[in-house]
């Protein structure tokens, strides 16, 4: 986490526009007018929370399953 | 009057040329048969055609509507592709293996009736092994054979399901089959191993990925999404289909999180799209099943053209580990570009074409009230970009610096890559192209502010949490459901070796060696033998003294037996005695029995 922090002060080229995107896609929702199948759609910042919960989800998922499945390459000599 | 042929037999007839002809000759050949098979395609009517009798059953090889036209217009397209990618390729073989797998996958889509269809499926399945064998290495060989025996079994159950549909119907029709019976399960498992469903679905990570980097492109696109063609038109509304689809998207989003190897994290991401295809025929609804269609369209294209860059790195560089790749956008800008393409497209966003392809099947699930559905599957594109879109390229071109210097690609991979991306980019700003081509009318609008806004925030916001949470990957490998069979395999050879085989020596002593012996020695003189047995269980029982007396007739005895001395102590009678008791067996076992 730390190194990836720092990622982003050395690259601050990159950093800061996709900071701004984020934000801007982020304020955005305010400005919508959203057509929706369900109402927790319409909320505030829905998918944008959406998309970083469940990124940060299959990730962690992930790590948790590679614990019982992840095996050095020659396991199957 | 038909003026044009199944498109199945141009692959074939193809295929059994390109032997024969020179490496310059051949590089037009394998172009020019896809582009006569697709002007072929457009003269194709309706309806069902080339139409033979066998043992009084029609079999009709060209079974012509919207949905097999528009399957087999992709296939084609795909075809020329891979051609066009593999085109610097001198080996024979590799060419001609691919257009038989052609020629069996097309031969699935327009077939009318289920001979014809096993047929063509059997024959699929053959080449398909050809093409992951074609790469010529050990570890290719032994992934294919396990891919042979796994499609061998699916073929085995479409034989028996379609001879058990036929007994109960009376027809070789190929169509809807009614819920329920031993038939549509058994078909239903030979479609979804096809499908890559688990937890049939290991076949694929391990075996697509074996191929040459060439071959892994027509292995992305014809047996799976054959499989999805076939399940469209038997299995359409099946509820089971539905949780299967939205399990094995779970599945391939997870398991390509933990992949290091960039074709193996591929295959995973095939799993998972062909996860979106299959809940979608689940769903079964009109937008549902034109969402299958249309995803089976455009993922066909836009995953070869991810299998194109990952094959041109493995290529120009001979690695294919992520933890071994790094810092090649500097000698692979155009890839590098041509390959993003691909990821935005396969992530599904605004103007690519999964973009107007994968909304119509969440928005199905949406609109059939279908919660939880609906949320994994919006859940799972955000994995999707995730491993392709970010996790790939970041490790494969930039990351650390691995120190390869690869050469130049040929330019004819790139050409390949750049008609794949075209076709992604065509038909994401004008998906009517793409809707009109669709089995059902289409009433729906992808790119409304909302639906842009929200994919961008979700897609963006997943970038945030990548590179907040990402880590190189790790030198390892995943297992699979492929682990049952091959540490399966290993359980059962040893098996054999030791406990089965030590049982078969003892019983191979006992029945030949130990018994045989025993009733020689008893023959000598029966009576004394039997004295022997009888001082020999006597023994413990008795006291000291008497013991050495005991032996000696156990000794005496033994020379009786030995030189078969003492036989006439025995009288006649006794033999008598004993015929008589055997006979009195005899005879109760009779009336007893």
């Amino acid at each position: 986490m730390k190194k990836n922090l720092a990622f982003f002060k050395e690259n601050k080229k990159i950093a800061y526009p996709f900071i701004g995107v984020l934000i801007i896609l982020f304020i955005l929702d305010l400005f919508i007018h959203k057509h929706v199948h369900y109402h927790i759609e319409g909320v505030f910042g829905f998918y944008s929370l959406f998309g970083f919960l469940s990124c940060s989800l299959i990730i962690i998922g992930a790590k948790l399953i590679g614990i019982f499945i992840c095996k050095k390459e020659d396991y199957y000599g | 009057m038909v003026n044009w042929i199944p498109p199945s037999i141009i692959f074939i007839v193809a295929a059994l040329i390109i032997p024969f002809l020179s490496w310059r000759a051949q590089k037009v050949f394998v172009l020019v048969v896809p582009v006569f098979a697709m002007i072929n395609l457009f003269l194709m009517q309706e309806g069902s055609h080339w139409i033979f009798e066998f043992l009084g059953h029609d079999i009709v090889l060209a079974k012509v509507d919207k949905l097999s036209f528009l399957f087999a217009f992709v296939f084609i397209i795909l075809h020329f592709i891979g051609m066009l990618f593999a085109n610097h390729i001198k080996e024979h073989w590799e060419h001609s293996t691919a257009f038989l797998y052609a020629g069996g996958t097309l031969g699935v889509v327009f077939a009318g009736d289920f001979l014809s269809l096993y047929c063509a499926w059997e024959f699929m399945a053959g080449a398909s092994v050809c093409m992951i064998w074609n790469s010529m290495r050990e570890k290719s060989r032994r992934a294919g054979v396990r891919f042979i025996l796994i499609h061998f079994f699916g073929g085995l159950c479409l034989l028996a399901g379609f001879i058990i549909h036929y007994k109960n119907t009376g027809s070789l029709e190929f169509g809807p089959i009614l819920e329920g019976g031993l038939a549509y399960n058994l078909i239903l498992i030979s479609f979804l191993i096809n499908a890559a469903a688990p937890p049939f679905s290991a076949w694929l990570s391990d075996s697509y990925p074996e191929s040459t980097p060439t071959g892994t492109v027509f292995l992305s696109g014809f047996t799976t999404k054959s499989a999805v063609y076939v399940l469209i038109r038997t299995f359409a509304g099946s509820d089971t289909l539905l949780w299967m689809g939205v399990a094995m998207a779970i599945y391939g989003v997870i398991f390509a999180t933990l992949e290091n190897d960039m074709r193996r994290l591929l295959a995973y991401h095939v799993i998972s799209q062909v996860g979106y295809m299959v809940a979608g025929v689940g769903i079964g609804t009109e937008l549902a099943i034109n969402g299958v269609c249309a995803h089976a369209f455009c993922h066909i294209i836009y995953k070869s053209l991810l299998f194109m860059g990952a094959g041109t790195i493995l290529q120009q560089t001979g690695k294919s580990k992520l933890s071994e790749l790094g810092g090649l956008y500097k000698y692979m800008k155009p890839i590098f570009y041509l390959y993003m393409i691909g990821a935005v497209s396969i992530s599904a966003f605004p103007l690519f074409n999964g973009f107007v392809s994968k909304s119509l099947i969440v928005t199905a699930a949406a609109e059939r009230h279908l919660f939880p559905a609906w949320i994994l599957l919006t859940m799972v594109s955000c994995g999707t970009f995730l491993s392709v879109g970010l996790k790939l390229p970041y490790f494969a071109f930039f990351g650390k610096e691995s120190g390869l210097r690869p050469k130049k690609s040929p330019i004819n991979m790139a050409l390949a890559m750049g008609i794949g991306s075209f076709l992604c980019i065509l038909f994401g700003v004008y998906p009517k192209l793409l809707y009109d081509m669709l089995p059902f009318n289409v009433d729906y609008k992808p790119y409304t502010v909302s639906h842009v806004v929200g994919s961008l925030q979700m897609l963006m916001f997943t970038g945030l949490a990548f590179t907040l949470l990402k880590k190189a990957p790790k030198t390892k490998i995943s297992l699979d459901t492929d682990w049952f069979y091959r540490k399966g395999t290993d359980l059962f050879l040893w098996f054999v070796e030791n406990p089965m085989f030590t049982f078969i020596e003892k019983a191979k002593k006992l029945f030949f060696e130990s018994i045989p012996d025993f009733l020689t020695w008893y023959s000598f003189n029966p009576l004394s033998a039997l004295y022997m047995i009888v001082y020999v269980v006597a023994m413990p029982f008795i006291g000291d003294e008497k013991k050495k007396e005991l032996k000696d007739q156990i000794l005496a005895a033994e020379e009786n037996v030995l030189h078969g001395h003492g036989i006439r102590i025995i009288p006649v009678g006794n033999s008598l005695i004993l015929v008589c008791g055997f006979l009195i067996v005899y005879l109760l076992i009779c009336f007893i029995f």
